[in-house]
This record gives structure tokens, sequence and C-alpha cells, in this order.
């Protein structure tokens, strides 16, 4: 299988300006170096809290930000060195579900108009006629009825229009999906629906997903690969039964035990990890590992010195200088 | 307060109580019922967890306890709410202002939109606790660092000066907590209090909140779409859909033997740790919106063993175990 | 949801089906319908002025007849050089009407089209425009309005070019503000995921959206364009002097003021009739052309 993205020291600073000329006082780093990529087909979990660039990491890949420095390669093709009509065209088979469906549909238009409006962008269609069959099928697809295209977005619940935006999502026949907090916004008991939607879209048409989440239970349930991201860095990096079952990262450690456990039965194996503090301010980030000032383990070596991201063996990558913690397997 | 009330079954003190509880809007085309016929206790010291999804009227319940959504288009109809014998539904503006932040307090879901932007945090605690207690503004200010420090907060007297905005989530949470302890409240009405907060932040504060309750010894009502949160602090659980009870249970009875055909849907459409099979058991249909609720019971158009009877009329809730209700037509007896 | 799942087709409606429908729904907001109501008078009182009282009646002076109470020969009164102040408010609605909504109409169409592209490609041009527009607004409007009709001479059409300049600056910046707040929507990044086109984004999405404020903002700025006409015309920059016109009425009558309200109520209630019937149409239009308030 091969690697339908892949992608290579991605950085997105935010620059800071002030004073009378405008200068670049300093630099939010919001993703700081992130190296990933994708098999064909495939999901990849990106997990971390607000704040931890998550979704800038979606957005730029898809170049709706512009990325500061890196590399994004689509199905062997470098975006960065592609003219902007092939990088167009290049979008034209990635597409994006936004995590609050209320704000990512335009009120003024009905449905129709939404699903279509990438079809007609792209000149895919020949006729009226044409592009009304699509949406149609589009709208069966996704588990809406096609009587309701000529309504708008307010008039529907928060899962239908979830299906509506990934109907639109798939419009342009993408090959890969960026799904950011996809499923967070809505009711327990839709989630589950779009979920299993997302599942069988993702079975019959082989699209490739990235999947930001902070809810780690549905990232587990989705995701083949697991990216674990904390302050713009990806801290650890592994198969979902490596990342789930041994984990290495202490914050990832944390991170599964703050998840609240379900049964009688949960509660009682699960040692908690309680993290003291909060997230330090993106303006004056740690020397040394960016997770040492709330890390229980933390040494000395941990302020000064930043670890390296290294192979623990079988592609379980993590970023920690205690390399002896969690390593039972 | 006035005498207070001993169940029998079991010997636990009733706070609150809640019988009967309507509530009605009234629009130009229809009213609305957004609460129907809601009953259920909260016992001193204990946390009852109340779960359903949007609209299903949990917040909206609560809110009613102090009167809080009031209005030309909000109709109270009939049912009594008893907090310490009083029952507040009839009390009068002025006497609520008096149990309203003292004996009971609010915490929501976003504390930015409680605090104001303007004050400082001990400007505003200071003021909310002189409203009910006589005391020097200084002697407050000594108070309120005391309990920021309770809520586990660096350097209180440092962040009273701080506005609100240059405060985390999770801090600003602990601010509400501490402004509803400062005043001894008695019940403590959480909505979503967790919601906007990243996980790791999620777990300080829940249990925070377990901590101080086992020190001041007093209720909670949390209001959650969230079933995890639930299973972690609540005794008790109560389940809403579509403006009713459907089911109440203590917790771990809840999470391993629910009875309602929408509890076990909810529970098992949750991905957890050991799940093997390749889709989530769904819950088919979409969440009712309050102007086209179904007739009969809410459910029926989205459950599996839906009756005839469903369709007519709602149940009446029963006592399937001891402290455990049902409102299902399944396990009604002809 | 019981409603929703019906099964029958809906097709897209035609132009005329809309249209029909956006009626329906401003006809429900009672002021927006009275609003229309003495628009239309008002309209119909500039189209027809000719027949409902001769021109020479609102310029023809007589000196037996000055500061007349209303009357049935002058149903409101005769200002200080003897005309009738009801033909000089019929024929007065033509120029004070179409300078309001002339003037309103372009300043929002140029004022509109900087605004977007300022709020949607932001950077140097951005900078560059809104340092001028800061400019422009530290001259006092009238000022610059005379500078500009000063240069050009004073007429009809360029007292119109005077007042939309001045007006430009304030519908750029409200323009500005308003983009900006719907550029970071979700729906706009959807759409450019769609691979639509700057000018497709701008002007599907952005701009529908920003109707609402643009409208009610127009709406109440036709009165105070009124106003600033009448001043110029004060100073003799705007429209002549027999010409009739509503602001220069007024500005006429301030020094009779407690000798003859009469001559300030009459025309001062024209203009506020004008704007308010205004105001409450564009509250109705951006009302009826919003889905979300659709059900």
């Amino acid at each position: 299988m091969s690697e339908l993205i892949e992608v290579k020291n991605l950085k997105k600073y935010y620059p800071i300006k002030s004073g009378f000329f405008n200068r670049n006082m300093y630099n939010v780093k919001a993703v700081d170096g992130v190296s990933f990529s994708i098999k064909k087909g495939k999901t990849l979990g990106l997990v971390g809290e607000s704040g931890c660039g998550k979704s800038t990491v979606g957005r730029v890949l898809l170049g709706l930000n512009p990325l500061t420095q890196g590399e994004v390669i689509f199905d062997g093709e470098s975006m960065s060195t592609a003219s902007s009509e092939r990088r167009r065209e290049m979008r034209k088979r990635m597409q994006m579900v936004f995590q609050d469906p209320f704000s990512s549909l335009d009120p003024r238009m009905n449905v129709y108009d939404l699903i279509s409006e990438g079809m007609v962008a792209y000149n895919m269609v020949k006729s009226r006629d044409e592009l009304e069959a699509k949406v149609n099928d589009l709208m069966t697809l996704c588990g809406l009825f096609p009587d309701q295209a000529y309504r708008y977005a307010h008039q529907f619940s928060g899962g239908q229009r979830q299906r509506i935006c990934i109907a639109r999502a798939l419009a342009t026949n993408p090959d890969f999906i960026v799904l950011d907090e996809a499923v967070s916004a809505l009711d327990v008991s839709i989630q589950a629906q779009i979920i299993n939607l997302l599942k069988d879209l993702q079975d019959e048409m082989g699209l490739t997903y990235l999947f930001v989440s902070h809810d780690l239970n549905i990232v587990r349930f989705i995701s083949d690969e697991v990216a674990v991201m904390y302050l713009g860095e990806i801290v650890e990096y592994g198969t979902r039964e490596q990342i789930f079952d041994r984990p290495m990262h202490p914050y990832t450690v944390a991170l599964l035990s703050a998840s609240p456990a379900f049964t009688r039965a949960e509660k009682a194996n699960k040692a908690r990890i309680i993290l003291e503090g909060d997230l330090p301010s993106p303006y004056d980030m740690p020397q040394g590992c960016r997770f040492a000032t709330r890390c229980p383990y933390r040494i000395d070596k941990c302020d000064q010195v930043k670890p390296d991201f290294s192979d623990r063996g079988e592609g379980h990558f993590c970023m920690c200088h205690r390399k002896e913690l969690f390593n039972q397997k | 307060m006035n005498t207070i009330r001993k169940e029998n079954d079991n010997q636990k003190e009733v706070l609150l109580s809640v019988e009967h509880l309507r509530v009605n809007f009234k629009t130009d085309k229809a009213i609305l019922n957004a609460v129907e016929d809601v009953s259920f206790k909260v016992y001193r010291g204990e946390t009852l967890g109340i779960v359903g999804e949007s609209g299903c009227g949990k917040s909206i319940t609560c809110m009613s306890i102090m009167k809080l959504i009031q209005g030309n288009n909000v109709i109270y109809e009939d049912g009594k709410i008893c907090f310490e014998d009083v029952n507040t539904l009839s009390l009068s503006d002025k006497a609520l202002q008096e149990i309203r932040g003292k004996e009971i307090a609010y915490i929501f879901q976003e504390p930015m939109t409680a605090l104001n932007p303007l004050y400082t945090i001990g400007n505003q605690m200071s003021e909310a606790l002189r409203l009910h207690v006589k005391i020097s503004k200084k002697e407050a200010l000594k108070q309120c660092a005391h309990y920021l420090e309770k809520v586990k907060i660096p350097n209180p007297n440092e962040v009273l000066m701080r506005y609100p905005f240059s405060l985390s989530g999770g801090m600003r949470q602990r601010v509400m907590i501490a402004m509803a302890l400062i005043t001894n409240s008695k019940l403590i009405i959480a909505d979503e209090p967790t919601t906007a907060l990243d996980v790791t932040i999620q777990a300080q504060i829940l249990d925070l909140m377990k901590e101080l309750q086992g020190e001041f010894g007093c209720s909670y009502i949390f209001i959650t779409h969230d079933l995890g949160v639930i299973s972690e602090v609540s005794d008790r659980v109560a389940v809403m859909y579509g403006g009713r009870i459907v089911e109440c249970a203590d917790t771990d009875t809840m999470f391993e033997k629910a009875k309602h055909p929408y509890t076990i849907g909810l529970i098992a459409s949750r991905p957890h740790g050991e799940m093997v099979e390749d889709r989530l058991p769904v819950i088919p249909g979409n969440v009712p919106s309050l102007n086209n609720k179904p007739q009969g019971c809410p459910f029926h158009p989205r459950c599996e063993a839906v009756m005839d009877q469903c369709r007519k009329s709602f149940p009446e809730a029963i006592t399937y175990a001891p402290g455990h209700t049902v409102a299902c037509w399944q396990y009604i007896k002809e | 949801m019981k409603e929703i799942e019906k099964t029958e087709y809906i097709k897209s409606k035609s132009k005329g089906e809309r249209f029909f429908e956006n009626w329906s729904l401003y006809k429900k907001n009672k002021a927006a319908v009275l609003g229309l109501i003495i628009l239309m008078i008002f309209v119909l009182v500039a189209v027809f002025a000719d027949w409902i009282i001769p021109y020479d009646a609102a310029i023809d002076q007589s000196s037996a007849e000055r500061l007349q109470n209303p009357s049935s020969q002058h149903f409101f009164g005769t200002d200080r050089l003897g005309r009738d102040v009801f033909a000089r408010i019929v024929h007065g609605s033509r120029r004070s009407l179409s300078l309001g909504v002339l003037t309103t109409f372009f300043s929002v169409l140029i004022g509109g089209f900087i605004g977007i592209c300022c709020g949607y490609f932001g950077g140097k041009f951005d900078t560059i425009v809104m340092r001028l527009c800061d400019v422009a607004v530290s001259i006092p409007p009238l000022l610059f309005a005379l500078a500009v009709v000063a240069a050009l001479g004073a007429n009809m059409t360029n007292l119109i070019i005077a007042i939309t300049a001045i007006s430009i600056p304030g519908y750029i910046r409200v323009v500005r503000s308003v983009i900006l707040s719907i550029v970071e929507q979700e729906y706009i990044y959807a759409a450019r995921m769609c691979g639509s086109r700057n000018g497709v984004i701008m002007f599907r999405h952005i701009l529908p959206n920003a109707m609402g404020p643009i409208l009610v903002q127009a709406s109440m700025n036709v009165a105070s364009m009124m106003l600033a006409a009448a001043g110029l015309s004060f100073i003799g920059m705007g429209v002549q002097a027999p010409t009739p016109e509503w602001g220069a009425m007024l500005n006429d009558a301030k020094d009779y003021m407690f000798k003859q309200p009469y001559l300030l109520i009459f025309p001062g209630s024209a203009i506020a009739l004008s704007a308010l019937s205004l105001n409450l149409v564009g509250d109705g239009l951006r009302d009826a052309l919003d889905p979300r308030l659709r059900t």
C-alpha cells in the first residue's frame, strides 16, 4: 500500500506584530515541525487538547491557511512546488468536514446549492439534469432525503447538517478528507450514526481520513494510526494498538487516564494521573521538553534538552527522555 | 429553615424535591411543552446527574428550580419544587433573590458569560458574598482568597486582582466553584461545567468538585450530555428525553442494567475501549425538537420495541427495582 | 421531524415563486407594510407633483400673503416670501427624495465594493484604503462637500457627487467590519474547499450574508443625506434658491421657529416620515430575505 499523503516537517507560525512600524515581535508556534504520512484508505487520528495545533495541521494541509515551512506531498506530488492552477486541481481531491455543522453551512443557501457548489466550481457536470441527479445521489448516499434539497440549513437538525457537510465534501470525488472534530458538536446518539456513515463511505469509496479530535474513545474506534499532539508537536505516534494499549509518553498516559471511565470494571482497573496546572502560554514556551511543566515524571534534563522523536520499535515513535517509563510490553 | 422531612425507605434527607413540574413556552403558533411531568429528588450530600441530548429539557428543568427563566412566554403549570420545604415556584422574586446565590448556586458551561469582564475577580467575588453576608470589603476579600485556595488556585491574592479574560477556562471554572461555595450553598447546579474544557482539565475539575463535596457536604445537580462524566461524578442518574425523565437509577445500575430502550441505546452507541465490532450500535432517527415532538412516548419513532400503546400515551413511571424507576410500556403489565 | 420525512419531491422554485414567497413574508411585518405604503405615497406625490398642484404655486411670491397660517387656500400656510408651503413640499419631494435615495445608492455601491475588497483581501490594499479613510473622515464632511461642489460647479449632479463622496468612507468602514466577521466563518472556508474562486465567494457567500447590516445602515442614512444636501443648499452650493427642496425649506424656516412653527413642522415631518418609511422598508427587506427566519 502506498502513501496518499505525506507531511514533512510542517510549521505554522503566527507572527505577533506590534509597535509603530508593525514590527514582527515574536512568533506563536501553532505547529512546530510535524511529520506524518497516511496510507491510502486508512485513517490517521490526530488527538490533542485545544490549542495544541491539531486543527491548524488540517487546515494548513489543505491550503486553507498558508504554511510557514515544510512540505506536503499528495499522491507523490509536492503541493508546495506545484503551480497555483495545478494546486487547485489537486485540492479537488482533498476535502474537509468542519466541527460545527451550524457555522459551516452558508445560511443563505439551500442544500442543493451547497452540495452542487464544488461540482459547478470545477466544471464537473455538463447539464443541470446531470447536476440534479448527482446531488440526488449524494444526498441518498449520506442518508438524506432528496426531497429536502431546497430547504435551508437551519431547517435541519445537527446530525442532518453534518450529513449535508459530508455530502458536500464528497461532491468533488475526493480521495482524502480532513475530519476536523466532525462529530464533536453532535448529540451522543447522532455521533454513532455519523461515525458509522464515515466508516461505510470509507469502505465503499476507499477514502483516506485525517480524523482530528479530542475524544479518545472515538479516535480509538475509527483510526488505524494515531498521533498525539501537545503544543504544536507530535509527542507520540503509532498504530491504534500501540497508542492505546502500550502508551509510552507520559502525556498520552495522562490523557488516556483522564477520559472518564464508564462501568465499574473500567473504573476499577484505571490508574488516574491527574495533571497539575494549565497549558503553558504559547508566548513563552519551555526550553526543553514542552510537557516538562506539567509532567509528573520530570527530571532535570527535561528542562534543558529537547528530547528526540525516536522510534521505539515497530514504528512506535515517542518524544521523551525517560525511555524506561511505560516500556513494559 | 423548617423541619426536614425524613424518607422512610432510606434514611437520607431530602434537600430538593421536584414534583410533576411542567414548563411550557408560548409562541405565536403553539404552546411548546419543554418539560412535562418531571419529578425527582436530590438528597443531602449526593450528586444527581441529569443526562440527555440537546432539547431534552434538562437545562430548563434545572433553571426553573430557581425560576431563572421568566417572561411572558413561560408558563409554569401546576407542579411543585420544594427546596427544604419551601415551594420555590410560589415564592416572590424578592424571596427568590434571597435563595439564589446563597442556598442554591449555578455553575454554567461558559464561565466567561457569568463573570463580568469589566470587574476584577476579587471585586465580583466579594460583592457576591456581601450581598448575603454583612462583612467589610476587606474581610470579604480575605474570605475570597481563602476559598480560591480551597479550589486550588495558585497565588489566590494575585488572582483576585486579575480580570476574567486573563484566566484560562479551567481557572475561571474554579473561580465559579469558589463563588458557589463561599456563600455556603447547599445545592450547586452545574450545567455542563466541563464541556468547554480539555480532558485533562476536566479531570482536574471533576476531582476537585468531588473533594469539595466531601468537605462542605453540599449536593450537586450535574447536567451533561457526556455519559462518561456522569458515571464519574454522580451517585444517581436521571435520563431525560423529549422533556420527560425516562429512567432514574443509581449510577452503577444505570450503566450495567439499564432498562429503558433509549438508555440502553445511548450507552451502547458510545465507542469504548475494548470494542471489537466494526460498526457502532445506533439509535436510528433524529433527536426531536421542541416544536415537533411526537405524540405519546417521545421516543417511540426511534424505538425498536415500539408498541401501539407507545404512540397513544406516555407511560407512568414504575419502580422496577428499589431506587430504579423506568417509564416504558414494556415494563407495565396489564 | 415528521414533516421533513414526507417524500414528495420539491422542485426548485422559479423566480416568480420566490418573489411571491418573499412578498408573503414581507407582508407579515405590519410595520414594514406601513413603511412601504408611506414610501409609495411619497413616490406617487413626486411623480404626479404637477397634477396635484402647478409648479408656479411653489415659486410665485406674493408679499400680501406672507407668513399665513394653514387655511383652505394654502393647506400648509405660506412662507416668508408668500410662497405656498404645500406646493413647495409636493414639488420639493422630487429633489429631496432623489437626493437622499441616489446618494445613498451610489455610496452603498461604491463604498460597499471597496469595503468588501478590503475585508476579503486584507493586506496592503486594506491598510492603504483604511488610512485614506481616516484622512477623509478627519476633514469636516460639509467642508469637504463644499470643496467638491465649489470645484465642480453648483448643480444637482455635482451635489449628488459631493454628498456621495463624503459618505463613502463611512460605508467602507461599516462594510469592512461586517465582512471581516463573515470571512472567518467556517462556511467561507468550506466554499474555498469546494474550489470556488474569490469572485464567487465574495458575491455569492459574503455579500448576501452582509446584506442585513448594510441595508439597515443605508436606510438610516437617507435622512442625514437629505439634511447634508440642505446644508449645502443653505450656503448656496446646492439646489439653487427658488427651487423647492425640503432641507432648504427647513433652513429657511429656522428664523421663524417660534413665530410660525408650521414652516418648520411640515418640511420637517416630510423628511422624518420619508426617512422612517425607508427605515421600516429596510428592516422588512432584511427580514424577508433572510432564509433563517423562515420556518
